[in-house]
């Protein structure tokens, strides 16, 4: 690892910040989450992650949480939960879903700049042919949700969300 | 109380669960919390795949001063069978607090196959041995739970130690209660009431009869369960009212039932009697003019005039109520009165009543025409210038006895449920009432007072055999002698009496309660004694010889509790200065006598049960008189005697209080007690001499009230000790405690079971519990 490489890597660290990792106990089937062990030289010790997945676990982990259900920080979590569950227009559905999301990722101080939100539940769109995969995922109702996005420390992440939250 | 609740955690106090409860987002699906069903057995079964779990033991209840101890036996009858380090919770647990009891290790494999357990439990109160729980009782007592996931457990982890903080909380908390402070904590509340625990003891000397407080040798002390029940006394808010008294000593409950209360430990759990019936005072007034005897003249004829009620109907009766100065409405009210009166009694034209005697007199006829009787009740004597205390202001009225067959008729008819209800509303409550207090037979009651009573007629008194007095007034056959007029300047004698029934006679409570022993006595086969008259009696007082000392008979008199007069000189003399009335001397058979001055034995015991008939009839004192020819008297009197002093009740059983009114300038001094006392008119008028009179008749007095226990009862010294600590906590101000009987007879100085009289030097020497504090000795308590 060069010098840049490890200042860049520092800096992540450093700006990014590191937590207790946080992994999913059943991927796919389940949302939990629940911390892990590592064996280390003086016996077992908490995981950790930091950098850029401690980023991206903290959004994962604020998109997963309904907004409001911290009852010691209320505005922490995601509200386009509840716009998927509420009985409105499929475009409002959609717009509801990007402004939470943009919501979610203003209030996080590490990112710096939301470069696009992109929304495709399989309808026509733009430039888009009406293929195959577009039909399915129209049928499934589901809605795939891909962000990017730029810290402050110039990384460039691309969240997609898919039919489970994940990153 | 047995239950202390610390809600730190509000409703449900279980920690773990409210910390599952307060997870979001992602993290409570991995945190599960699962109770685990547990049989009454103590068979339990986690019949899933868990992951990373740890088994923990809950309680289901808040623990007090006991131990539990749970053991987990993991796979129990297989293979793997292990018997896990027992679970142990300590006193003051609270509900909801829990205990890991197994934690599979799942480092490098997180899910763990279902497994089996059994569980035991047992409990241990302070240093007792330890009993199983088992049955439903387990089941109540404890519950398994598991919590699943490395970050359950880490958060289980780090909040364990709100268990032991609430544990801890609740035995302070616990602590500052009476029921449940020990060794300093239960110091601290008694210096908080001034109240220090005990370092000695009572002890009974039986040498010398005395009580007295002997130190423990140290370290020795009060113990706590002895110290908590007297510090009991002061640690609540107590209002001294007679049901909060009967409540603090003998507990809730009917007056059948155990005594529940500070004095659970009396031998059968008897309860202890309050009583406040008061013997009523009587009341006599004589008018004496001080100076020329107009002034009474004048008054008298005044009263007639102004105020007394004249019932017959002539035309200068009614020409004096015409001429009164009273509203129309109170005129016409006045007459309907007079003419109701007239139909119930019958007056001569002169005679007079005062106004409230006669409403009670009316209330009395409208009973009996409401009853349906036609009786007429002849008045042969009202309102008398000439006579005396009773009738020269109109308070009393002589009327003649009823048959006995009217009197039968009366009672029948008042106890008659079906007769037809009238009109008159307040003679038909009377009658109610009068049921209700109940209606005595003829032959114990010829006087039909039951009927007087309940309408104001408060004396009812036999003055013959074919008379009674009657009044509104309480007089119970007092009567004052006092001339009608006295020089200004100049002593006059005046005499107060309390006639029995049939008058003039003796001290009433004094013939009677002679009359009543005697019965009691030849009843019990003892030969009847002698009655003397007064002037016998004076005449054999002054015969009475003197005597030498060390006689047998005076170990005899001694041992039945009364003096043995030696020189007879001064107590004749002192007996000579007695009113005649208030004294009545008896000569004992003479085969008792005999015995008596011989020194037997059972002669003692013979003359002590003579001696307890006096007593029970309410007799003041006795004082025995050796006679020469083997014969002895004893004089008897409701007041004190010489040399006896009120040697059978613990006060005098009658008394004299005087007082003067002055009326149209007239002012006299009066010697303020006595049954004979002096009068000395200082100013010229009218005196209205007034003489209050008690009898106590086994009732209380006014402002007192007397503590009893059942008999055979017998206090320990500790026990009477608190009692007296108790009685004196709750004694309000100005009201007097009687615990004459207690002292007397029932306490056990000697702890042989039976109670001793306890000697008046002795009475007081119990140990105050609260102590008065003073600036700096806080720490000494």
């Amino acid at each position: 690892m060069d010098r840049t490489e490890r200042e860049r890597q520092a800096a992540q660290r450093r700006y990014l910040g590191w937590g207790l990792a946080f992994e999913p106990t059943m991927p796919g089937v389940d949302l939990a989450r629940d911390i892990v062990f590592d064996d280390g030289p003086n016996g077992r010790a908490l995981a950790l992650v930091e950098g850029t997945g401690n980023v991206a676990q903290s959004l994962a982990v604020a998109l997963t949480t309904l907004r409001g259900s911290n009852v010691f920080d209320a505005t922490f979590g995601f509200d386009g939960l509840n716009a998927l569950a509420e009985q409105i227009e499929p475009n409002l559905i959609r717009e509801q879903v990007r402004i939470g999301i943009i919501t979610l990722l203003d209030r996080d101080p590490r990112v710096r700049k939301i470069v696009d939100v992109n929304l495709d539940d399989g309808r026509l769109g733009a430039g888009r042919a009406d293929d195959a995969a577009a039909a399915a995922l129209r049928s499934s109702r589901t809605l795939q949700v891909q962000v990017q996005f730029e810290t402050i420390t110039d990384d460039r992440l691309s969240v997609r969300l898919g039919e489970l939250p994940s990153v | 109380m047995t239950d202390i609740r610390v809600p730190v955690d509000g409703a449900d106090p279980s920690v773990e669960r409210n910390l599952v409860d307060q997870l979001e987002g992602p993290y409570p699906g991995t945190v599960r919390r699962v109770v685990v069903p547990l049989a009454t057995g103590g068979a339990a079964a986690v019949d899933w795949t868990s992951r990373h779990p740890v088994l923990t033991v809950v309680l289901r209840r808040d623990l007090v001063e006991e131990t539990v101890r749970v053991t987990v036996t993991v796979d129990p009858g297989g293979a793997d069978e292990r018997v896990l380090p027992s679970v142990v919770f300590a006193p003051w647990s609270a509900a909801g607090a829990s205990v890991p009891a197994y934690a599979p290790d799942s480092a490098d494999e997180p899910l763990v196959a279902p497994f089996s357990v059994t569980v035991t439990a047992e409990r241990a109160v302070d240093a007792a041995a330890a009993t199983a729980v088992t049955g439903a009782a387990l089941t109540a007592l404890i519950e398994l739970a598991v919590v699943e996931g490395n970050l359950g457990r880490l958060l289980y982890l780090v909040s364990h130690e709100k268990h032991r903080l609430r544990r801890a909380a609740r035995e302070v908390h616990a602590y500052r209660t009476l029921a449940h402070a020990r060794r300093d904590a239960l110091d601290r509340i008694g210096a908080d009431v001034g109240v220090a625990r005990f370092v000695d003891e009572l002890v009974h000397e039986p040498a010398s009869g005395d009580v007295y407080a002997r130190r423990l040798a140290p370290p020795a002390r009060e113990p706590d369960g002895a110290y908590a029940h007297r510090l009991g006394l002061y640690r609540r808010f107590l209002l001294p009212t007679p049901g909060a008294v009967r409540r603090l000593l003998n507990g809730p409950g009917a007056d059948t039932e155990p005594n529940a209360g500070l004095f659970a430990d009396l031998p059968g759990g008897a309860r202890f009697t309050l009583r406040e019936d008061d013997d009523r005072f009587a009341v006599a007034i004589r008018l004496v003019a001080a100076g020329d005897p107009q002034h009474r003249t004048n008054f008298l004829a005044q009263l007639r005039r102004d105020r007394l009620v004249l019932p017959a109907n002539t035309p200068p009766n009614n020409t004096t109520h015409a001429g009164r100065a009273l509203p129309s409405g109170r005129l016409a009210e006045i007459t309907a009165l007079r003419a109701s009166l007239r139909q119930s009694y019958a007056f001569d034209n002169a005679h007079a009543l005062a106004p409230p005697l006669a409403t009670a007199l009316d209330r009395a006829g409208r009973v009996c025409r409401a009853l349906g009787s036609t009786l007429v009740w002849q008045v042969t004597r009202a309102q008398d210038d000439a006579g005396g205390s009773r009738y020269e202001l109109g308070l009393g009225v002589d009327v003649g006895w009823p048959t006995p067959a009217q009197a039968t008729d009366l009672r029948n008819r008042v106890l008659d449920t079906g007769r037809t209800v009238t009109a008159d509303r307040t003679a038909e409550a009377l009658i109610a009432a009068a049921r209700a207090a109940g209606v005595p037979t003829v032959a114990s009651d010829g006087e039909v007072a039951w009927l007087w009573r309940v309408c104001g007629v408060q004396t009812t008194h036999r003055i013959s055999t074919t008379r009674m007095y009657l009044s509104h007034l309480p007089t119970r056959g007092l009567a004052v002698t006092a001339p009608t007029a006295a020089t200004v300047g100049a002593d006059v004698a005046v005499e107060a009496q309390f006639h029995a029934p049939g008058d003039p006679g003796g001290n009433a409570l004094l013939l009677a309660g002679l009359a009543a022993a005697a019965t009691a006595w030849t009843g019990t086969g003892e030969p009847a004694w002698s009655p003397l008259t007064d002037a016998a009696a004076r005449t054999r007082w002054a015969g009475v010889p003197t005597r030498p000392a060390g006689q047998p008979v005076d170990e005899v008199l001694a041992a039945a509790g009364l003096p043995a007069v030696r020189d007879p000189a001064p107590v004749v003399a002192a007996l000579n200065r007695l009113p005649d009335e208030l004294v009545e001397t008896i000569e004992l058979p003479a085969a008792l006598a005999s015995a008596l001055i011989a020194g037997q034995p059972a002669a003692a015991d013979r003359l002590a049960r003579l001696v307890g008939l006096l007593r029970d009839r309410h007799l003041a004192a006795a004082l025995p008189l050796v006679d020469s020819g083997n014969r002895v008297l004893l004089v008897c009197s409701v007041i004190g005697l010489p040399q006896a002093g009120v040697n059978l009740a613990e006060r005098r059983a009658t008394g004299f209080r005087w007082y003067t009114v002055g009326l149209g300038g007239g002012t006299a001094d009066v010697k303020a007690v006595g049954a004979r006392t002096t009068l000395r008119p200082t100013h010229a008028g009218l005196v209205a001499v007034v003489a209050l009179s008690y009898v106590r008749t086994g009732l209380t007095d006014p402002y007192e009230f007397r503590v009893e226990l059942p008999d055979g009862v017998a206090l320990t010294l500790a026990q009477y000790e608190r009692l007296m600590n108790t009685l004196t906590r709750v004694c309000p101000l100005g009201v007097e405690i009687n615990t004459f009987g207690i002292r007397r007879d029932h306490v056990d100085l000697d702890a042989d079971g039976d109670a001793e009289p306890l000697r008046p030097a002795v009475a007081r020497t119990f140990r105050t519990f609260q102590q008065r504090r003073h600036r700096g000795v806080y720490d000494q308590l």
